[in-house]
């Protein structure tokens, strides 16, 4: 890809030189998210990081994804490991609906599949926030020219966040208890850009004292890679989420 | 973009352990207003400023930094049409500085602009008690009750928006088009003048002054409006205001017209008719078609029809034609094929006498 800063070319040298493999660029209009990147696997040459074109510089979104690939080639071959969500995790997520929220006849309907719903977004923040905000840690004290596009991403992230407290279908919003994680990462951008209102909103939704808790589970623990499952471990139990997904042995 | 800009949150999330006890009941004003400056207290602490909306429903908060002023984000909002959003962080401003006349304005033309013309005209009459000077204000409760239908209260506020502001133009063409409607022409023109003198390159102005002057009447005047007639379907051609200038203008020629004949059957024109029928017999409907087609095109750009030296050629048909020769072939074209057609100008007596004419 053109036009990407000499920091993100660095990284990108450090995947191929982790993995022996070097990342693929492909562009997607289709795609809801602005970056996701795919490991190489099955014998696949490369890695394949496919993004949405925006007007938004792709530096620090490359940086991100390919501080998820560097971590994961951090650990042993015998210590990766694959998250592997419970097709069935939507079915925790409906009593959190029901007994959470006064329900009438129009919203039972859509109750199992919005269940799902909620159960896959809350899997991907327990997967992705705990070990992206040791990402973005990593970022903000080795790469500082990328500082300003950090800024810019999480300040986007926050915006998109905090509207979730007011999401709803119909009378279905999302349980309270779910919100943690998204909170935890609202204390952590506060730290990061100085602000300090970040979190604001997650205090008024009577969420901070879990956010609290996940970050405190974020700071004590170490931050090397091989602790990654553990982090998303640990912030699963503090959710009452460990019953809702499983670790894979990592195939190649 | 490092913080966030707004956000909504449903009062059956928020945490009613913030607030004090005695304001923990959703719905009341204790709990609105404790949950106001919860979160301006929490937003000051870090450097910026709250604006809060709390309805029965939801929580609305907007955060900007603690120099601005939170008028200009709201007045962005309204420029670009969020009026239904913009209103409750100027009822939320309101509460905060219930003396602030440019904020009361501004909500009373948002609700006029949402059809609740009663919460308009209350929020702008309060805007012109703290403020009189304020023409603005006063052309909005004018403007209200207009649109609620109630023209007989909508004058005096147009007039005290004048009184408060003589040179704004707006003012002025609002008291005039209300002149207009309540047959006040002299007095409309004198607005209309002044108006113009402020706006000169406005096209509803002028057509306003145009209208104004022919409802006075008298030659010198007609032919005025005449001339503001044809610079609006010059400078505006294709909009709405265009278009009422050219069907006062094709008004004009009519009365012109029959005027040249002192009222009665113009001889001239019924033979252009008759003509006209016998061509199209000639060449049928396609061609007739066609030549009415083209007539009604190049009267869109203007025909002269007083004009009997002004000479126009046709592609469809040959030779050279005065204005009002082509508007009888167009006549007749369009009444051979469709007799109830609405052409614009009357020329019936004209076609009906051709017709009879020819029958014999």
């Amino acid at each position: 890809m053109k036009n990407l800063r000499a920091a993100t070319k660095g990284i990108l040298k450090r995947v191929e030189q982790k993995t022996g493999k070097s990342i693929e660029f492909v562009r997607d209009d289709q795609m809801s998210l602005l970056a996701t990147l795919q490991i190489a696997r099955n014998g696949a040459d490369f890695h394949v990081l496919r993004y949405r074109p925006s007007n938004e510089p792709m530096d620090y979104l490359v940086a991100f994804q390919a501080g998820f690939v560097l971590r994961l080639f951090e650990n042993e071959p015998s210590q990766r490991f694959d998250f592997a969500p419970s097709p069935t995790a939507g079915q925790y997520v409906e009593p959190l609906l029901t007994t959470t929220q006064f329900l009438g006849p129009a919203d039972t309907q859509p109750l199992c599949e919005f269940a799902k719903f909620i159960a896959q977004w809350a899997l991907l923040n327990l997967r992705s926030l705990p070990i992206g905000m040791r990402i973005d840690s990593w970022i903000a004290i080795e790469y500082p020219e990328l500082k300003d596009l950090q800024l810019t991403s999480i300040g986007l992230q926050q915006q998109q966040n905090v509207d979730l407290l007011s999401y709803k279908l119909g009378k279905l919003t999302i349980p309270t208890p779910l919100m943690g994680s998204i909170g935890a990462y609202a204390l952590f951008a506060d730290r990061m850009t100085d602000a300090g209102t970040f979190a604001i909103p997650y205090e008024a939704a009577g969420v901070l004292s879990q956010a609290e808790e996940l970050l405190d589970i974020w700071d004590e623990l170490p931050v090397d890679a091989d602790h990654d499952c553990l982090l998303v471990d640990s912030w699963a139990a503090k959710l009452g989420m460990s019953s809702w997904y499983t670790w894979i042995p990592y195939r190649p | 973009m490092s913080s966030i800009t707004s956000f909504n949150l449903p009062i059956s999330r928020f945490d009613l352990n913030l607030l004090p006890a005695s304001a923990r009941k959703i719905g009341s004003d204790a709990f609105k207003l404790a949950v106001t400056m919860h979160f301006a207290a929490q937003y000051a602490a870090k450097g910026q400023q709250a604006l809060v909306s709390v309805d029965d429903e939801e929580i609305q908060v907007l955060t900007l930094p603690a120099d601005s002023d939170p008028l200009d984000f709201v007045m962005t909002m309204l420029q670009n049409g969020r009026i239904k959003e913009a209103v409750p962080y100027l009822e939320s401003m309101v509460k905060s500085d219930p003396s602030n006349a440019q904020v009361l304005y501004n909500l009373g033309i948002a609700y006029s602009e949402m059809g609740q013309f009663d919460e308009a005209v209350i929020r702008l009459k309060r805007a012109v008690q703290l403020n009189p000077r304020h023409a603005h204000a006063w052309t909005g409760i004018g403007v209200a009750y207009q649109r609620m239908g109630k023209r007989e209260l909508a004058l005096e506020p147009m007039e005290k928006a004048v009184e408060a502001d003589p040179e704004d133009g707006y003012g002025r063409r609002n008291l005039g088009a209300m002149l207009m409607g309540l047959r006040r022409y002299d007095e409309a023109l004198a607005h209309f003048r002044e108006a113009r003198r402020a706006l000169p390159h406005d096209a509803q102005t002028i057509y306003g002054l145009a209208a104004a002057l022919d409802a006075v009447g008298g030659d010198d005047k007609s032919d005025e409006a005449d001339e503001l007639h044809q610079i609006v379907i010059r400078r505006w051609p294709g909009s709405e205001v265009a278009e009422l200038a050219r069907s006062a203008r094709t008004k004009r020629a009519h009365i012109s017209m029959r005027a040249k004949v002192g009222g009665g059957l113009r001889p001239d024109v019924m033979m252009y008719i008759a003509s006209a029928l016998d061509t199209f017999e000639t060449v049928g409907p396609a061609k007739t078609q066609q030549i009415a087609f083209e007539i009604a095109m190049k009267g869109q750009q203007g025909l002269d029809i007083n004009d009997p030296d002004q000479k126009y050629t046709l592609n469809s048909l040959p030779g050279k034609y005065s204005g009002m020769h082509l508007v009888s072939i167009m006549y007749a074209g369009m009444k051979a094929m469709d007799p109830d057609i609405e052409t614009g100008i009357d020329l019936e007596a004209e076609y009906g006498a051709a017709m009879a004419m020819r029958r014999k």
